[in-house]
């Protein structure tokens, strides 16, 4: 026996109200269990970067601030000539027992403003060690959106992020099962007018 | 008994779901975004930008005395180029436009330039057609830098002689009594900043005449008429303007370059003609102690963060002081500083220093100004003429960043 067209849409709507609701539990018990893990997180990072509860950016760790059970405070930033060097670290945590307890991945990406007309005069590489080996990647420049959060906040630029061969933008992991760290130095080669310079570490694909 | 949902109830609570749903969706981006490291400072690379003391970007005519032609040994000039910081490298070139009495040649082609700074020599050498000239011809050479493999010229100059025919006497043009002519000054002014004097000239004055302590101004001397291209003194001599002078003329003098600074007092007489008969006469006599504009700002730490202020300690006297802020936007015209409504969040005052001094304060109280860069252009005028001016690039941001 076939249903009437009214009761066809009306079924149909109701299907659809079904799908909007569930989506919206789950999507509200993930953000305030989100928040509430973000709240509550036992760690406290008083850094000079703007650290966030579960990525710290900090300068390089060695093994004498492992030892001394501190932690470097601030990358290090120092401008040469047309050149200028940052050596920092990416870490989940500040100490062998203050650390995020998850295993996290994270980008990272360098935002220069709109003082260099064209994002080729600035060369921006990658340096890190990585299974005994030194790996160089070179960031590739993309226009930062307009009207897009980054934009708000930065002003106008470009974005620059670091691919591998294969096209996919370069991922570093940080395991969750202690205090894991990863040092790195970002190379920065061009004569160009001054301009602000804004590293991130960030969740892929949060842009 | 059974309720149905009738279809004017679902849709719109269909709507506040769908809603609902694009709002939780876009949150947790937002927060993914949010979780994450940001550290931030200004990359302020040193620009082995080079400089030449008769070579300007934009062009200028650097003016060479008379040259009579029974004077027939090649005439040399001197270029130097220095970089303010670094090595430079480019190309220098020239070529005699038009006229085919002078062969122009430099003693260097390809630079390498530094903070010491090279000389080029220009030769000039007049050809058998000027030697043969039976009246005066306006020569012009043209002398150009390009940085590194560039073939624009990033400065560049004409330089301009006059040849006079052999025998030809020197002009008489010493001033002498005559009625005064109304000739203002500034009290004073600072070595490293521009004199601005205002003539008021004679009804048909045909030729105007400048003297430093009643002779040539020094070689480097830069004058510039109102808004017109700059003209620098290539050989040690006095001021002369031909033609019509406007009846208000305003004459900016740049002797930064070629006087050791000294205190004291120094003297400009004027002198206008009109057919060959002095019709006017005048002279300033202008202090040397003022003290020079400076805005001291550090382009590593100007950045504005938030609702944030930044202090640019200034030195010098306040006496026609101005500012002005532009913000680069980009436009279908390109990158350019420029001004613009929004940026007037940001506010300027001038305030006196705790410690002291004084300060150009620019703050961002209302956390409104968009981010990006900006230019805060300071500058000292009279009577429309800038005579000092200073940049001041900064930054406006509003991630919680830091500057290391």
């Amino acid at each position: 026996m076939h249903q009437r067209p009214q009761e066809k849409r009306n079924m149909v709507l109701r299907c659809l109200l079904v799908v909007c609701v569930s989506v919206c539990l789950v999507l509200a018990v993930g953000v305030s269990y989100g928040r509430y893990e973000q709240k509550f997180d036992p760690v406290d990072y008083p850094f000079a970067a703007d650290n966030t509860q579960r990525l710290i950016l900090g300068g390089v760790v060695t093994q004498s601030w492992l030892d001394a059970g501190t932690w470097p405070q601030s990358p290090s930033w120092q401008v040469s000539g047309t050149s200028a060097q940052l050596s920092f670290s990416v870490s989940n945590g500040r100490g062998q027992e203050e650390f995020v307890p998850q295993t996290q991945t994270y980008v990272l990406q360098m935002l220069l403003g709109l003082d260099i007309a064209d994002p080729r005069q600035v060369t921006l590489q990658l340096v890190w060690e990585e299974g005994g080996e030194t790996h160089r990647l070179t960031a590739a420049a993309q226009e930062i959106p307009e009207g897009s959060l980054l934009q708000g906040r930065y002003g106008s630029g470009w974005i620059y992020r670091f691919y591998e061969e294969g096209g996919a933008e370069r991922q570093f992991l940080l395991p969750g099962d202690g205090l894991h760290y990863q040092n790195f130095t970002l190379e920065v080669t061009g004569s160009v007018d001054p301009t602000l310079l804004v590293l991130q570490a960030v969740e892929p694909y949060s842009n | 008994m059974k309720r149905k949902m009738g279809r004017k109830t679902a849709l719109p609570v269909l709507c506040a779901a769908l809603l609902l749903t694009g709002v939780l969706s876009a949150a947790p981006s937002y927060a993914r975004y949010e979780n994450g490291a940001v550290w931030s400072a200004v990359y302020a690379p040193e620009q082995a930008q080079v400089t030449a003391d008769m070579l300007a970007a934009g062009g200028q005519t650097v003016l060479l005395s008379d040259w009579r032609m029974d004077q027939t040994a090649p005439r040399k000039e001197l270029i130097t180029l220095k970089t303010t910081s670094g090595t430079g490298t480019g190309t220098i070139r020239c070529r005699v436009d038009q006229q085919d009495y002078l062969q122009a040649a430099l003693d260097k082609s390809a630079c390498q330039v530094t903070e010491a700074g090279i000389s080029v020599q220009l030769t000039l050498t007049p050809t058998d057609a000027a030697l043969a000239l039976t009246e005066a011809a306006l020569t012009t050479v043209h002398v150009g830098w390009c940085d590194g493999d560039a073939e624009t010229e990033s400065l560049w100059a004409e330089y301009q002689v006059r040849l006079q025919p052999a025998g030809t006497g020197e002009p008489d043009l010493s001033i002498g009594t005559a009625a005064q002519i109304p000739m203002t000054a500034p009290d004073s002014f600072a070595w490293s900043e521009g004199l601005g004097l205002q003539l008021s000239l004679p009804a048909q004055t045909d030729t105007l005449l400048l003297q430093l302590e009643g002779g040539a101004f020094p070689e480097g001397t830069v004058y510039r008429l109102g808004g017109e291209t700059p003209v620098v003194l290539g050989d040690a001599m006095p001021i002369l303007l031909t033609g019509t002078p406007a009846a208000q003329t305003t004459v900016l003098l740049d002797l930064s370059a070629a006087v050791e600074p000294d205190s004291g007092a120094i003297s400009v007489e004027a002198g206008t003609w009109q057919g060959g008969v002095q019709t006017g006469q005048g002279s300033v006599r202008v202090q040397t102690n003022r003290a020079a504009l400076q805005v001291q700002s550090d382009v590593r730490q100007a950045v504005i963060r938030g609702g944030g202020v930044l202090n640019c300690p200034l030195t010098g006297d306040a006496d026609g002081l101005s500012w002005r802020l532009t913000r680069l936007t980009r436009t279908e015209s390109g990158i350019a500083y420029r001004e613009d409504e929004n940026q007037f969040a940001l506010t300027v005052t001038l305030q006196e220093a705790a410690e002291g001094g004084r300060v150009l304060a620019v703050s961002n109280e209302t956390a409104t100004a968009p981010a990006g860069s900006y230019l805060l252009t300071v500058e000292r005028r009279w009577n429309g003429q800038i005579l000092a001016a200073a940049e001041i690039p900064f930054f406006v941001c509003y991630g919680a960043v830091n500057a290391n």
